[in-house]
């Protein structure tokens, strides 16, 4: 009985702290099943075509990111881009699919501490405010997303787009 | 039938080679890709009428600029094509690697756009200031998306808060928009970023001004409305303040923006969204 309690404490912790899957097209967030969803007949479109992209500046989105990371008491390495790609269905909802991107400043693969790109990707959880988006006709639609964080010796120095 | 031409094209040219290869002199095969009406033949029927038929997200606009791609490789504006798709999805790695592909080959045409996606899209302020710094040797009087390089270099030098160098980059966008006579017009945005440079010296005076020219061009400026707010705040007038954000929030609410094509994709430098405006207003 002990043992079940301790394996499972260890799947619990891991499941807090997230995992990266690696698919022949990438590497993903937490899972890359994607659920069944009352938006599953809607169109899919382009964050750029519907106004999509997160309803924050820049900077703000930045110092909110910072002071997340800032919290949790941890010092990184490294510079370039994290980025996270996504869909936002119909209602809003960031759907937990989740692609990561990573490159150095020079745009070359990389891979940043998983430290880094969990925290990272707890703070994307934190952005609750996606639109709504509507399509040419009215119609309500899915869009993918994006959203980049572009790290200078461990610390976001931009959010994009 | 665009995926198939490099394959045809290759059928074709086989036995040819074979054959020169048979003969006695071996001369050297002369590619006709090296041709300027060539390329434009191909450029017409690759990307203006093949690739540039689709969305940039269908999966046939790719499939053109390979094509394009294997039947001459020398043609940059395929490789910027096909990259189009790419850097509007954040895919960085594959977009700048074909973007420095392009710039390679055809630095005059594709530098200062290398330098625009890093300027704005991917906030790479010291990368797009050597590209800008690079094409302005090149290209003195070029411009990229309606600005001067140096208003580019200008807005990237006041991103890293190198103001002095800022001062003088905008300094010239202004001088070559006046052009010649002196009496050409400077663009809002210009005015707008000027007036910024100054809130951030701590020159009010010169930052209302600049903000309140560029207001003058364009009165709906959310960012410019926004910023002259906030100069007003910190020179301790309230009222005017509150009366430049509640501008703001109107031209935000009635769909006002900074007015440059690419906003949709990436924001620019110190722009807000209805968000900062209330924040501002509490």
């Amino acid at each position: 009985m002990r043992h079940i309690c301790t394996v499972s404490l260890l799947l619990l912790g891991f499941a807090a702290k997230g995992q990266t899957i690696a698919l022949p097209d990438g590497e993903y967030m937490d899972t890359t099943s994607t659920r069944h969803s009352p938006c599953a007949k809607a169109i899919m479109t382009r964050y750029y075509n519907v106004a999509g992209k997160y309803p924050r500046s820049s900077e703000t989105l930045r110092q909110a990111a910072q002071a997340f990371l800032a919290r949790q008491h941890r010092a990184y390495q490294g510079s370039g881009y994290v980025t996270f790609r996504f869909i936002i269905d119909c209602q809003a909802r960031r759907l937990p699919r989740v692609q990561v991107l990573q490159t150095d400043a020079a745009y070359q693969r990389y891979h940043f501490h998983p430290e880094l790109v969990s925290e990272l990707y707890g703070f994307l959880k934190t952005l609750t405010e996606w639109r709504v988006a509507k399509g040419a006709s009215g119609q309500l639609v899915n869009y993918y997303a994006y959203l980049s964080f572009k790290i200078t010796d461990g610390k976001v120095v931009a959010v994009i787009p | 039938m665009g995926k198939w031409w490099p394959l045809f094209l290759s059928l074709l040219v086989a036995p040819v080679a074979s054959h020169c290869q048979s003969g006695p002199a071996r001369l050297p095969a002369i590619s006709p890709c090296g041709n300027k009406r060539y390329q434009d033949s191909l450029v017409a029927k690759y990307i203006e009428h093949g690739a540039q038929r689709f969305s940039y997200n269908d999966p046939r606009w790719t499939q053109y600029c390979d094509s394009l791609i294997a039947i001459c490789p020398g043609i940059a504006v395929a490789y910027q094509q096909k990259a189009v798709p790419l850097i509007k999805d954040g895919k960085y790695e594959a977009a700048f690697a074909l973007e420095n592909k392009a710039a390679e080959l055809d630095p005059k045409q594709w530098l200062a756009y290398r330098g625009f996606l890093k300027c704005i899209f991917t906030k790479d302020y010291a990368g797009a200031i050597i590209d800008f710094q690079q094409i302005a040797r090149l290209l003195p009087n070029g411009r990229e998306m309606d600005h001067t390089y140096a208003f580019f270099e200008g807005l990237c030098e006041l991103e890293l808060g190198h103001y002095p160098q800022a001062e003088t980059c905008f300094q010239r966008d202004v001088q070559l928009q006046r052009g010649a006579d002196g009496r050409g017009d400077v663009h809002f945005n210009t005015l707008f970023y000027v007036g910024v440079l100054n809130l951030e010296m701590k020159r009010y005076e010169p930052a209302k001004t600049a903000l309140a020219q560029c207001l003058k061009a364009y009165s709906q400026h959310p960012e410019a409305n926004y910023y002259l707010g906030l100069v007003h705040r910190t020179k301790g007038n309230a009222e005017a303040a509150k009366r430049c954000f509640q501008t703001a929030q109107q031209a935000l609410a009635k769909g006002y923006a900074l007015n440059e094509d690419n906003i949709y994709y990436a924001n620019y430098p110190r722009q807000i969204t209805a968000y900062e405006v209330q924040q501002a207003l509490r």
